[in-house]
């Protein structure tokens, strides 16, 4: 049985007379630990379709599994990394952390809250940011704080929407090996579903790429390079730039479509 | 413009002096009691001292110290016809002192309804506007209504106020009341509905409760907005207050004023607005302090 099951979704959105479709019969399925990326041009309708994964967009038409069960609305099991800082501003990064903790676990006192949000902080490299507001840390420091908010709630699945999106390319980098670090220790294990429109990180990153155009998924492509992973000794393999070639291949396949069709935008 | 500033700092030593001697110099109106103003000009004058380093100290206190020379030199140095209508300073000034206990109650009685009508306006102010504006449909009722009745001038209550409820402190309370609770209503409701959609995505797959999205989310998020908004809303709350008290009150900073019009004591009635505007400036340095306290996320 698949982690996660999406069953002929589409959604419309309908605003007054017209009605425009973000996504149309999308069918795809997640392994127990798999780390799927999505990948596409903005606009292709990735990040809606993380919108249905995550519960916050509810398809129009077919289902959404998670564990066989037909699941509506944000659920425990699902945890959330969001592009923009989604941070709370009035609140320390601990605060952040142990806020999300406190919404799940009701049987934990102060104490030990405090004590895990501590440790997930430490874990993604921020000890001693820990009384800091948001405003007083860089982007990527904001993005730690989210990432170990998610990490710490503990969820089965994770949902990230171009997390690293809006970060300078050095702490990129540090980012992404941090996620591989993370999650690569098998009692931390998750099941992940990843938005992007940036190929290396996609291909880093991912047993397998979805590649959407026009509110479809139009090719699936795998990765099985070994892990633990590490970006030096993939990033020279003929494998790579395999892989790399087929999926730029298939971004010069859309823009190459879309100024043959009628939607000329330059 | 550096010399230009070292002349400016020098200015209001230089006026300090002249204030001084003109206090000093025999006064062609009669003057009962120089201590009391005596006091003021040198408390500023060291506050200026103290607060040396800020230029902003400089210019106000420069300002502050020509208004009240000029006042000084007018009434005291020039034959004055009408020392009635235009006291000198150091007979208003003494009325702090010989009064006292009069303005110490009068202060009391002000701040108790201004205090009850505010902290209820605010508090029920932010739980409603709250409430109104995470509803849509409760919002969409509301807010068209809470349109028509804000603009309404709180004072035109008052005299119905005070015929219509048994006591005048719930009168004036109920004014203070409506003059502050419709702005903290109306701007709690725009900033839950203008609400940034990335922060509630953010907390539904938190999987926050609807009392936790309540409390913990959008008040936090709101505070800032209407707390800036505060000082206005008091400011408009005293206006009241004193033109409540002018109607129906037996002590109070707006009584004061009135009731001494009433005999033509002028001395008293410039003593009376000088205090209101030391008392209000005091309340938005309190109400600063809170926010900075209350607010420390930015």
């Amino acid at each position: 049985m698949s982690k996660i099951q999406l069953n002929n979704v589409s959604l419309d959105y309908i605003d007054d007379t017209n009605v425009f479709h973000a996504l149309d019969n999308l069918n795809f399925s997640v392994k127990e630990g798999e780390f799927v990326s999505i990948i596409g041009a903005s606009g292709c309708g990735k990040s809606t379709t993380l919108g249905i994964l995550s519960g916050l967009r509810n398809p129009t038409s077919g289902n959404l599994l998670i564990d066989g069960k037909k699941s509506i609305g944000t659920g425990k099991n699902r945890g959330v990394v969001f592009q923009h800082y989604s941070l709370f501003p009035w609140m320390t990064s601990k605060k952040n952390v142990s806020f999300g903790i406190k919404q799940l676990r009701d049987d934990l006192c102060q104490r030990e809250i405090d004590e895990m949000a501590n440790g997930y902080l430490k874990k993604v490299g921020l000890e001693g940011f820990e009384n800091k507001y948001p405003y007083q840390l860089s982007g990527g420091m904001q993005q730690r704080v989210a990432i170990a908010r998610t990490l710490a709630m503990q969820p089965e699945i994770l949902l990230m929407d171009e997390p690293f999106g809006a970060v300078d390319a050095k702490n990129k980098i540090i980012l992404q090996d941090l996620l591989l670090e993370l999650l690569q220790k098998d009692e931390d294990r998750k099941t992940i579903v990843f938005v992007t429109h940036d190929v290396d990180e996609a291909i880093l990153l991912s047993d397998r790429v979805l590649f959407m155009n026009n509110k479809k998924i139009v090719e699936e492509i795998l990765i099985d390079f070994e892990r633990p992973r590490q970006r030096t000794k993939i990033f020279n393999t003929a494998e790579y730039s395999e892989l790399r070639q087929k999926i730029m291949g298939l971004f010069y396949q859309v823009v190459k479509e879309n100024i043959g069709g009628d939607e000329v935008v330059i | 413009m550096s010399q230009l500033f070292k002349v400016a700092r020098f200015t209001p030593h230089a006026l300090f002096f002249v204030l001084l001697s003109l206090i000093f110099l025999p006064s062609i109106a009669e003057v009962k009691n120089k201590g009391v103003f005596l006091g003021v000009v040198i408390l500023f004058e060291l506050v200026l001292l103290i607060k040396h380093k800020s230029k902003a100290a400089h210019d106000i206190v420069f300002f502050v110290f020509a208004f009240l020379a000029f006042w000084e030199f007018s009434t005291t140095k020039i034959p004055n016809s009408n020392i009635m209508l235009y006291p000198t300073p150091e007979n208003v000034f003494a009325v702090y002192f010989s009064d006292w206990r009069k303005i110490l109650t009068g202060i009391g009685s002000s701040m108790y309804l201004l205090l009850t009508g505010f902290l209820t306006a605010v508090i029920s102010g932010i739980i409603f506007g709250m409430i109104a504006g995470w509803f849509t449909r409760i919002r969409e009722a509301v807010f068209p209504i809470a349109k028509v009745i804000s603009p309404i001038p709180p004072i035109i209550y008052t005299p119905y106020a005070v015929a219509l409820l048994p006591s005048f402190q719930l009168a004036s309370i109920f004014v203070i009341f409506s003059s502050i609770f419709w702005s903290v209503f109306i701007s709690m409701i725009l900033s839950v509905s203008n609400i940034d959609r990335k922060l509630l995505e953010s907390a539904k797959t938190l999987n926050v409760k609807s009392t936790t999205m309540l409390w913990n989310i959008l008040l936090p998020y709101c505070l800032p907005q209407v707390m800036k908004g505060l000082p206005i809303s008091i400011a408009n709350a005293f206006m009241v207050l004193t033109a409540a008290e002018m109607i129906g009150a037996t002590s109070g900073l707006g009584w004061f004023v009135k009731y001494y019009s009433d005999f033509s004591d002028y001395t008293r009635v410039v003593a009376g607005i000088i205090l209101i505007g030391v008392v209000v400036s005091l309340i938005n340095l309190l109400i600063a302090a809170i926010e900075k306290k209350v607010i420390r996320w930015r």
